[in-house]
């Protein structure tokens, strides 16, 4: 299967498509932001790091790039899409999630290992889990607070779009939300970062399952 | 014709603002003890080209509320006025 890989001035895509490819060894490519078009991708995924430097709002300038259009006609069409740390805040800001995302209730940059639950396994990214597993993933984030209503809480809760949670909820999101899907389940956003969780080298493998999953869902 | 679209965007009341808190702290810090809150905002200044002042204020509104508001945090105010000199 091929990934595509959406790179908006800021983002850190350096690290996904070396534990892909490298790691995993598997083909990937690269979409640039401006591109209105892309085709011969099976799944498609927004890096982390600080698109368009964070202006304005995180992700909100990169929500407003022609190429999420055709993100978003991708997702439509069952695509399954990955929203990495940034990329979480700019599928958020694109209107796939309800919320916002707040500064860290520490007011820190937090950078660390978090140990996040798999609350529900079906969906195309946690396939490979236990329900009820628990994982550890790096953060890399200043803004990783998400904060939704009471009303949109139950909205999702109702609808089982959260798949993962915080263990040790440090930064405030509501209700410990560490990672979303859509309502059709192909649009996944987590804060953490699991391309830096593939390589062994680098401290610990729990991140391979999310890409490895996509992998075998597709195939 | 070309207009001035000046937005200023604040926080909703009651959200906690980071940057002002961090502000304030310093200005207790350096002795200004009667500074007792501080809320930053963002002022934004557009020069939009129209045909009319009508016209200004949709573009204007729709700028405003699509990219330049987070709705869910955020509220705004905003003033429009014909830019000097350019009746041509």
């Amino acid at each position: 299967m091929r990934f595509g890989v959406v790179v908006f001035p800021g983002s850190d895509e350096r690290e996904i498509i070396d534990g892909l490819k490298e790691s995993l060894g598997e083909d990937v490519g690269y979409i640039w932001h401006r591109d209105e078009s892309f085709s011969g991708y099976d799944a498609v995924i927004l890096p982390g790091g600080s698109s368009f430097g964070h202006y304005l709002r995180p992700g909100a300038l990169a929500s407003h790039s022609p190429v999420m259009e055709k993100v978003v006609e991708f997702a439509k069409k069952g695509g399954p899409v990955l929203g990495i740390s940034n990329g979480f805040q700019i599928l958020l800001e694109k209107g796939f999630f309800p919320g916002t995302f707040l500064p860290n209730e520490s007011l820190q940059y937090r950078c660390g290992l978090s140990r996040l639950e798999v609350v529900r396994k079906d969906t195309p990214f946690t396939a490979l889990y236990e329900e009820g597993e628990e994982i550890t993933l790096p953060l890399a984030q200043r803004y990783g607070r998400y904060s939704v209503s009471a009303k949109d809480l139950e909205i999702l809760e109702n609808n089982r779009q959260i798949v993962l949670r915080y263990k040790k909820n440090l930064d405030g999101s509501t209700g410990a939300i560490a990672g979303l899907v859509n309502e059709n389940g192909n649009v996944f956003g987590i804060m953490a970062r699991p391309e830096r969780a593939i390589q062994g080298i680098l401290g610990g493998t729990d991140g391979r399952k999310i890409f490895l999953s996509l992998k075998g869902g597709l195939k | 014709m070309e207009y001035i679209l000046k937005v200023v965007v604040a926080l909703k009341e009651g959200i906690f603002d980071p940057q002002g808190e961090g502000i304030r702290k310093t200005l207790v810090d350096m002795g200004f003890l009667q500074a007792k809150s501080v809320r930053m905002q963002k002022h934004a200044e557009i020069l939009l080209e129209a045909a009319s002042m009508e016209d200004a204020l949709r573009t204007g509104l729709l700028i405003t509320e699509k990219v330049l508001v987070n709705p869910v945090l955020e509220t705004y105010s905003y003033t429009l006025e014909q830019k000097e000199g350019s009746d041509r």
